[in-house]
């Protein structure tokens, strides 16, 4: 019956199965009186990225053992990757979703790097975290690989279940429950909302799979008027209602601010990385491949302006560092659904483009706050001073906070500079001059940073630790790529055109 | 059940082979790929356990997971050679097709 299934998702398989693996193995030891009760939250986070590293081995599709690293570095293009749908066409794969997961898999062995530090500087001994960001990162990789609706919602709430725990990690700290109850509240109602999208359709269709609703949808206007339509654009409504309250977007964005800054600054890393990737694939695929239709393009363009206004304008006031980031987050998603929204293969390639750099630059920007926030690093003055007792670091924050704002020709740029080009390639001119305009009014906060950095006097006394040796590699990866992205970017942009063609076609 | 959409590259031995016919299709270099990632994850555990004591205990999870990893490495090359997706010279000469 499931003759090949179980062969394609190895990644996932072997993922639970570690998981499954570490959990007995914490809850065995930790409560071990031979070993002395140890705290192992950076032995099994040392063990949890050996299981994410390990997965990258995904050779099934390739010619020839070790393809996939050739396939992420040069020949992308030239790769013959196997497609296939597993599991009565539940699940896909393509070439979109293999880079899609590869990139996935990368941002989290470099979430559980940031953390080897962060827990023995917070004398927080969760290691059932480590478990989490595993569990979250299995149901992300099916839900970039979901193809029906059953699948894909499953898959959702895998991730969130995962996801409401772990913000309230530091249980002795009233904001940290305040944001794990919010999240959990919120990112149930949405979840709701979303399941009655999809079973709307359902009951009037008769259909969940999405390449079955492409077929149905292809030439069927979607109206809020026709009596069968109406059912059919409300439930459409819904699940993307569902989507934008997970993604952050303007107005579904009110959560974010509490959630990212009362979470402990590892969860917010995680909460600003990962989620985008997969839930931004699954929009791709459920919006752009199942229910194309202009319909939608219209509440896109919406929240992509508002969502680029609102983290343009509300960050200037901001004062503390998480919540100016979950703003300018807020922004770039609205940046990223410029893209989203054109609905076409150069959109999907830029919104691809736009996902990894804003990845990396959130990344380093999060290594930073990490390797400062021994110093309780919580006010944007609190880092007043730091050209002078820690210049590269200084340098490396500058570099990526001039990314962000997108000046050229750093990777941040190269990232806007397509979006906006597609922009104009599809007639969406307001877009692209809206989008022009919040980034020269998102610069004031961005290199208010640089300013207190480099001329500022810091309010209180402050000693700099050495950061550590992982978070340094981090940064340098990082910022090399933010740096040097524009002197040979054709390999990326074959990678993610192979991507949006494997999508469309 | 599984619809493959890519055409395969090298002779079929077995469009949908078993779990049996997988591993007994194993051959040295598939053996070699799961003692290699064993075994490099061996030194990973032992060095994770160090700074709290539990090197053992740490060492034989981490050669766990890697034997599990390896393992499937090896189950994936095999399985594709007997699905025609990677080069299978050894298993035409041995079923003859």
């Amino acid at each position: 019956m499931f003759e090949h299934d179980f062969l394609a998702p190895f990644p996932e398989i072997f993922l639970i199965n570690a998981t499954i693996i570490l959990l007995i193995y914490e809850v065995v030891l930790s409560t071990s009186k031979k070993y002395d009760y140890p705290p192992l939250v950076r032995n099994v986070s040392w063990l949890g990225l050996l299981s994410v590293v390990r997965l990258g081995g995904r050779v099934w599709e390739n010619e020839e053992p070790y393809r996939y690293l050739i396939t992420i570095l040069l020949l992308a293009a030239n790769a013959p990757l196997t497609v296939a749908n597993l599991f009565y066409n539940n699940l896909i794969i393509n070439n979109f979703t293999y880079f899609c997961q590869i990139f996935l898999l990368l941002n989290t062995a470099s979430t559980i790097v940031m953390c080897l530090d962060y827990f023995k500087e917070e004398s927080l001994n969760a290691f059932e975290s480590i478990v989490l960001i595993l569990l979250f990162t299995r149901s992300m990789l099916l839900m970039i690989s979901a193809y029906d609706l059953i699948a894909m919602y499953l898959a959702i709430e895998l991730q969130s279940l995962c996801f409401y725990v772990i913000p309230a990690l530091k249980r002795d700290f009233e904001f940290s429950t305040e944001a794990g109850l919010k999240y959990f509240i919120l990112g149930a109602f949405s979840s709701g909302i979303l399941l009655f999208g999809c079973s709307m359709i359902y009951g009037f269709i008769g259909v969940t799979n999405f390449e079955e609703l492409a077929k149905i949808f292809i030439g069927y206007k979607i109206t809020l008027f026709g009596a069968q339509s109406s059912g059919i654009f409300m439930g459409i409504l819904f699940i993307a209602v569902g989507f934008l309250f997970k993604i952050t977007t303007v107005p579904f964005h009110m959560w974010a601010l509490d959630v990212y800054e009362g979470s402990p600054t590892l969860v917010t890393t995680f909460f600003s990385i990962a989620p985008k990737i997969s839930i931004l694939a699954n929009m791709v695929r459920v919006f752009i491949y199942s229910f194309y239709d202009p319909t939608w393009q219209q509440l896109f363009f919406f929240c992509s302006i508002a969502s680029m206004i609102l983290g343009a304008l509300a960050a200037m006031a901001q004062n503390k560092v998480k919540r100016l980031l979950a703003y300018s987050s807020i922004g770039h998603v609205g940046y990223l659904f410029i893209g989203f929204s054109c609905g076409t293969i150069e959109g999907i390639q830029s919104l691809l483009i736009g996902v990894f750099i804003y990845v990396l630059m959130t990344i380093n920007v999060f290594a930073i706050v990490l390797a400062l926030r021994q110093n309780c690093f919580k006010y944007i003055a609190d880092l007043g001073a730091l050209a002078k007792t820690n210049p590269i670091l200084t340098i490396t924050l500058s570099i990526t906070m001039f990314s962000y704002a997108g000046i050229p020709p750093l990777a941040g740029f190269c990232s806007k500079f397509y979006l906006f080009f597609v922009a104009l390639g599809c007639g969406a001119y307001l877009l692209a001059l809206i989008g022009v305009v919040t980034i020269f009014i998102s610069c004031f906060y961005y290199i208010r940073f640089v300013k207190i950095m480099y001329f500022d006097t810091p309010k209180t006394w402050i000693l700099y630790k050495p950061m550590d040796r992982e978070k340094s590699l981090l940064l340098a990866i990082t910022l090399f790529f933010i740096t040097f992205f524009f002197l040979y970017p054709s390999p990326f942009f074959l990678i993610t055109h192979q991507m949006a063609l494997s999508l469309c076609l | 059940m599984g619809i493959l959409l890519d055409e395969p590259k090298f002779p079929v031995i077995e469009r949908a082979p078993s779990a049996a016919t997988t591993i007994s299709n194993f051959n040295l270099t598939d053996w070699l790929r799961v003692t290699a990632v064993t075994s490099a994850s061996i030194p990973v555990g032992y060095l994770a356990g160090g700074s709290v004591n539990i090197r053992g205990p740490s060492m034989y999870t981490a050669g766990l997971i890697g034997l599990m990893g390896g393992f499937m490495y090896a189950y994936q090359c095999s399985a594709g050679r007997l699905m025609g997706m990677f080069p299978n010279d050894d298993e035409v000469a041995r079923y003859k097709r």
